[in-house]
């Protein structure tokens, strides 16, 4: 009997149950990126590998008819089990988002081992250059994106955002998405953020904005992060000097006219002056001209940014989930078509409150 | 069953029996029934929960259960624990152990519910104690997610639609399951414990904050397209939460969920136990040895999407039946008759 | 043969011709003898030959309470009574002309000094210890507590033995039935030879197989005096250090008199790091298993890829790594309890750096299994209690096994039969995991924060809940 017992139990405690997946036997995926279109899609897998003591990323290719069809055809090419529950990064080619994003996205979502909270960003062309370019730079591909995409959250040009915040905003026709885009530099070889694409509903607009564009949409949205520097060349009694100023408080108010479709936003911005070589802050007539250039400039380049964002049916700002919320009587249920139709103008107010600790 | 209660026990009771199992699911009908006036309505059903609680109180003594009544609650609760058995194991196998076969679990589960019943009843009473601090945890971390909410989801506010709000109010009862267990613990109270409106108010205020947070968080994060598809909202907040130390706090709060659920079940066939057994009587353990193998094989045959759908979309009325509706008539009928409760010695 | 011889005869039967056993006619008054038998191994014989002088003084001047001295008695002759009395190490003198015995209670106490126990040190307060003596001991206490309502009441255990032992407790702050109960308990003794404390305290706990101690032992007259105050029984033999306390509570394992000995703040913090120390211990071990065999995402990035690269090259399951490591490690432990102390420090080298480094590098373990298992280790150690913290090493077992099986899930079901056995476990009938079982919110911050004065906490007596207004709590949970 106690024999029967102990046998049972070594076979138990040998054998391991159900669900369990040794981590020594997975091969934990970090970085994950797609290409192609729907039926013939590419998957670039990158993992790392130990070798007597040196982890090297490993890729694997793998093509397939649906996203899960390439993980599991991938997997056949691993030999260990290839895991996706340490994902940290997702890039998608930007001729596959021409497709809705969301089927893409799904097996993200729907299996309960992989993570929401990763980083996605769209890449310039094919995803495996800026794959492969990991090997040489990190020994962590995930971590390699995401900590790229984070300091530049932090410099106020990618907007702050995760894969369940982009699922999130894909399921609401009041606001669209933009999504981090990936440019490489062919010269020096390296990933280089290059402004974000534009979605409107679930697909790609075909516009990107340029890291500028993209930081006075981030003004707009009232998302001004870490670090938010606003420079221009000013003109200075005949010369140009460089002007660089950093937001301190962005304060907005949306006030919307039902019957003329208006929206005009008030923008009161302060502002401190990071570089001005002049030096002339403290005379009254120099610190009122830059206060006053700068909100002119700034207008200038909100005004734009509204204007493509119209042009491509893209409701980045949210505008339409504030209507729906505040005058639900004016929001259409097709309000992307309503969006691009509103006149909306922004009026910006800048203050300097600090020049630095120079005067 | 021979046992008291002080307040706070009494209390504590309550709390698990109507949070357990169902917190971190019952937004979902709720919302994607009710639309953005989904919170509104919750706090309505809270208010009529509390003038419930409060009627309960003040009439508790009428609630006498005649044989028939008895077995039809003690078939009523053993169906309920058999179905939120076998949707305990079906979160956990989409969450956490897809593979694990849900004999075993359950297994597991009803043989905790053995144990812990075949000891005295304070046993039961008392083990909800230990799992204070975890959901505290819970709303700590939970908390973690404000800056991601959209707070104009709650808006707009629209009462036009008649048959929304009636569904988002009878929806609401999901949260208040069980509140009839009031009546049957009530009895068991120190006699020289009077309740009034105040201890049930700041009880009610508890439960309330807890589950409010609940459902707006869920309203906030996810937009009313996203929630139909998401059956467990609150785990899934948090699985979009990342902490420095650990990067899936889902996978930590299926399992506190878990064993707060555990200590649910122990609670309601506790229940069963004082209603068949009676006041004052010690119970036989074959009978509770007996009852848990049925338990043990009934929710075998509901662990199936189709079925978990159809109880998630048709127990609230058979709850609004036998949590309020039906307790409220027998409480009528006994004052009618002038026949009261025996009792506690 | 005269009677004397005849007696004495007897006597050296009575006690099988035991070489300590010393009988000797002497010369009693006028002309008559009388027999003097002790043990000689028990008699402090310097003392006894004083007190003899002084009655052989006394004994010619006829006085008529010639006998009565502090430390002497008069009886009549009766061979039981005798053995006994030889057997207590009493000096006996028959006198077989008018059949009494007068008994001279010299004995020669072996004792050693009161000096604070080894397994129990502390920082600061009273470096006394119990002995191995019950007067001794009582004295002690009796140090601590000059008041006649401290009742000591003595019993005997073992048939064979007869061992004397004894019972404290503080009139008017025990309860009544927490006297009864000991007291039926003690009346159940069914002991033949009674050698170890051990099978006192097997006799009086309420469930032998449960892995947790209902009964405190202690070496200090401070933690003994401490619990006297609480209204508990404490229970003392002569023949071990060790008193034991009941009724008890999980938690007061947990507590130390250096809790009370230093400043409240700095108390209440090592209250909270012991009891935190529980947690470690008893479920570290198992939750790395879970985390490495069934659930190896909720690790972020970086700290998941130096994982992996730990533990990649291990050829043994999470489990069976562990099980090596702690085998190990309850190995060095119990091998450098025997080892005399010079060399019991070699162990501790050729355990800790040799072999725990060899086994890094040899890969049959990982770095980490080692952190967590040596961290496991150091937590057990904390218990103030050496009989809590054998149990706490070894509860780790089924919770690794049982993390093993079902990851996380598995700690899950350990955790509530945990619970549910320590809820149901009772001291002397009387709830063990006090303040949660009856639940008392008011009393629970005790648990965790020694209080600034010292005022006795009441132990509950019955599982439901008290009903006086003192302890009566809040309202919602």
């Amino acid at each position: 009997m106690y024999r029967k017992a102990i046998i049972v139990l070594l076979v138990v405690l040998l054998a391991g149950c159900w669900d369990e997946r040794l981590y020594k036997n997975s091969s934990v995926v970090s970085l994950a990126g797609i290409e192609g279109t729907m039926g013939e899609y590419k998957g670039y897998y990158a993992y790392p590998k130990t070798l007597d003591k040196q982890s090297q990323i490993m890729l694997i290719e793998a093509e397939g008819i649906s996203p899960r069809d390439v993980r599991n055809n991938a997997d056949l090419k691993v030999e260990q089990t290839l895991d996706l529950s340490e994902l940290a990064t997702l890039l998608i080619s930007i001729d596959t988002v021409k497709e809705p994003l969301y089927d893409l996205l799904d097996i993200y979502f729907r299996d309960p081992q992989n993570p929401i909270s990763i980083k996605v960003a769209v890449t310039e062309g094919s995803v495996k250059p800026f794959i492969e370019l990991t090997k040489e730079v990190t020994d962590n591909a995930g971590g390699y994106y995401e900590r790229f995409i984070e300091s530049t959250e932090k410099n106020t040009i990618y907007p702050k955002l995760n894969l369940q915040m982009i699922g999130s905003t894909l399921f609401d026709n009041a606001k669209d998405i933009a999504i981090p885009y990936i440019k490489m530099d062919e010269e020096e070889h390296s990933a280089e953020a290059a402004g974000v694409a534009l979605f409107s509903g679930q697909v790609f607009t075909g516009k990107i904005l340029d890291p500028k564009q993209s930081f006075y949409m981030l003004l707009l949205m009232d998302k001004a992060n870490q670090h938010a520097r606003i420079q221009y060349m000013l003109k200075l009694n005949n010369e140009d000097v460089p002007v660089t100023g950093e937001v301190i408080h962005l304060k907005r108010k949306w006030i919307i006219n039902e019957e003329m479709k208006k929206i005009t936003m008030d923008f009161k911005i302060d502002v401190e002056i990071e570089e001005f070589s002049k030096n002339h802050l403290y005379k009254e007539e120099t610190f009122k001209t830059i206060e006053e250039m700068f909100q002119q400039k700034i207008q200038a380049d909100f005004e734009e940014v509204i204007k493509i964002l119209q042009e491509q049916e893209s409701d980045t700002l949210g505008i339409g989930r504030y209507i729906r919320a505040y005058h639900p009587k004016f929001f259409e249920e097709d309000w992307r078509e309503q969006f691009a139709s509103l006149t909306i103008e922004p009026k910006v107010k800048v203050t300097i409150i600090r020049t630095g600790i120079l005067r | 069953m021979n046992f008291s209660l002080s307040k706070g026990q009494f209390f504590l009771l309550l709390f698990f029996i109507e949070t357990g199992i169902i917190y971190i699911s019952f937004q979902t009908p709720l919302i994607s029934e009710s639309k953005n006036k989904a919170w509104v309505l919750f706090i309505v059903a809270t208010i009529l929960h509390y003038l419930v609680l409060l009627f309960f109180e003040r009439y508790y003594r009428y609630f006498y259960l005649n044989t028939f009544f008895q077995w039809v609650y003690k078939v009523y609760w053993f169906l309920m624990i058999a179905t939120f058995l076998a949707y305990m194991v079906y979160v956990l196998a989409s969450w956490v152990l897809p593979q694990t076969p849900e004999w075993i679990i359950i297994l597991f589960i009803v043989a905790l519910s053995l144990y812990g019943n075949i000891s005295r009843p304070e046993t039961v009473i008392n083990i909800g104690v230990m799992f204070i601090p975890l959901i505290f945890i819970f709303i700590i971390f939970l908390m973690l997610a404000v800056p991601d909410l959209t707070w104009t989801n709650l808006l707009p506010l629209e009462f036009n639609n008649s048959k929304e709000i009636i569904q988002g109010l009878i929806r609401s009862v999901f949260a208040f399951m069980g509140a009839e267990m009031y009546l049957i613990y009530r009895p068991f109270l120190q006699k020289e414990l009077t309740l009034n409106y105040k201890p049930i108010l700041i009880y009610q205020l508890v439960i309330f904050v807890f589950y409010l947070i609940s459902v707006m968080f869920s309203q906030m994060f996810f937009t009313i397209e996203e929630i139909k598809l998401v059956p467990e909202p609150i785990i899934y907040i948090l699985k979009s939460q990342e902490v420095t130390f650990v990067k899936r706090l889902d996978i930590f709060f299926v399992y506190i969920w878990l064993s707060w659920s555990i200590i649910t079940v122990l609670i309601f066939n506790l229940t069963i136990r004082v209603v068949h057994f009676g006041i004052g009587k010690k119970g036989s353990k074959k009978a509770i040895v007996f009852y848990h193998i049925l338990l043990a094989i009934i929710p075998l045959f509901f662990v199936k999407f189709k079925v978990i759908e159809t109880m998630k979309n048709s127990f609230h009325y058979i709850i609004l039946i036998f949590t309020f509706l039906l307790p409220i008539l027998i409480i009528l009928w006994n004052k009618w008759r002038g026949k009261t409760c025996i009792e506690k010695q | 043969m005269n009677k004397v011889e005849l007696m004495m005869k007897s006597l050296q039967k009575a006690f099988n011709q035991s070489s300590d056993f010393t009988v000797r006619q002497v010369d009693w008054r006028e002309g008559t003898s009388a027999i003097l038998c002790f043990y000689s191994s028990l008699v402090d014989a310097k003392e006894a030959q004083k007190l003899l002088d002084t009655i052989y003084a006394r004994l010619d001047t006829n006085k008529p309470f010639w006998s009565e001295t502090i430390m002497t008695t008069l009886k009549a002759f009766s061979l039981p009574q005798a053995i006994e009395h030889i057997c207590n190490g009493e000096t006996l003198i028959i006198i077989p002309d008018t059949g009494e015995m007068l008994s001279l209670t010299i004995v020669n106490r072996v004792h050693r000094n009161p000096d604070e126990p080894n397994n129990e040190h502390v920082l600061r307060g009273s470096h006394e210890g119990l002995v191995e003596s019950v007067e001794t001991n009582l004295a002690l206490l009796r140090k601590r507590i000059h008041n006649p309502s401290l009742v000591v009441k003595s019993f005997s255990i073992g048939k064979e033995t007869n061992t004397k032992a004894y019972y404290l407790y503080i009139d008017r702050v025990i309860k009544a039935e927490t006297l009864a109960e000991i007291e039926k308990r003690i009346d159940a003794i069914n002991i033949d030879y009674f050698y170890s404390v051990g099978q006192l305290s097997d006799e009086l706990e309420d469930s032998v197989w449960s892995p947790f101690p209902q009964l405190l032992n202690t070496e200090r007259p401070d933690r003994v005096v401490a619990n006297l105050v609480e209204g508990k029984v404490v229970l003392i033999t002569n023949i071990s250090p060790t008193a034991l306390i009941a009724p008890v509570t999980f938690f007061s394992f947990y507590q130390s008199p250096d809790d009370y000995n230093g400043r409240v703040l700095v108390g209440s913090f090592y209250r909270i790091v012991r009891l935190m120390s529980f947690i470690a211990a008893v479920f570290l071990p198992a939750f790395y298993i879970a985390i490495i065999s069934f659930h190896f995402e909720v690790l972020p990035l970086e700290l998941s890829n130096q994982v992996k690269n730990d533990v990649n090259e291990i050829p043994y399951r999470p489990l069976i790594e562990a099980l090596i490591l702690e085998i190990i490690m309850e190995l060095i432990r119990e091998s450098s309890i025997r080892l005399p102390q010079s060399v019991g420090q070699t162990i501790g080298i050729v355990g800790g750096l040799v072999i725990g480094d060899a086994i890094v590098s040899a890969g049959l373990v990982s770095n980490l299994m080692v952190i967590v298992v040596a961290l496991t280790a150091i937590s057990s150690y904390v218990v103030p209690s050496v009989e809590l913290n054998t149990s706490i090493r070894m509860l780790r077992f089924p919770f690794m096994v049982l993390a093993s099986l079902f990851g996380f899930f598995g700690i899950v079901i350990g955790v509530v039969v945990l619970l549910i056995h320590l809820i149901n476990l009772s001291s002397l009938k009387q709830p063990y995991f006090s303040p949660i079982v009856p639940f008392q919110p008011k009393e629970i911050y005790k648990v965790f924060v020694r209080g600034p004065f010292f005022k006795p906490t009441v132990q509950v007596t019955s599982f439901s809940s008290p009903k006086d207004d003192s302890v009566k709590n809040g309202d919602t949970p």
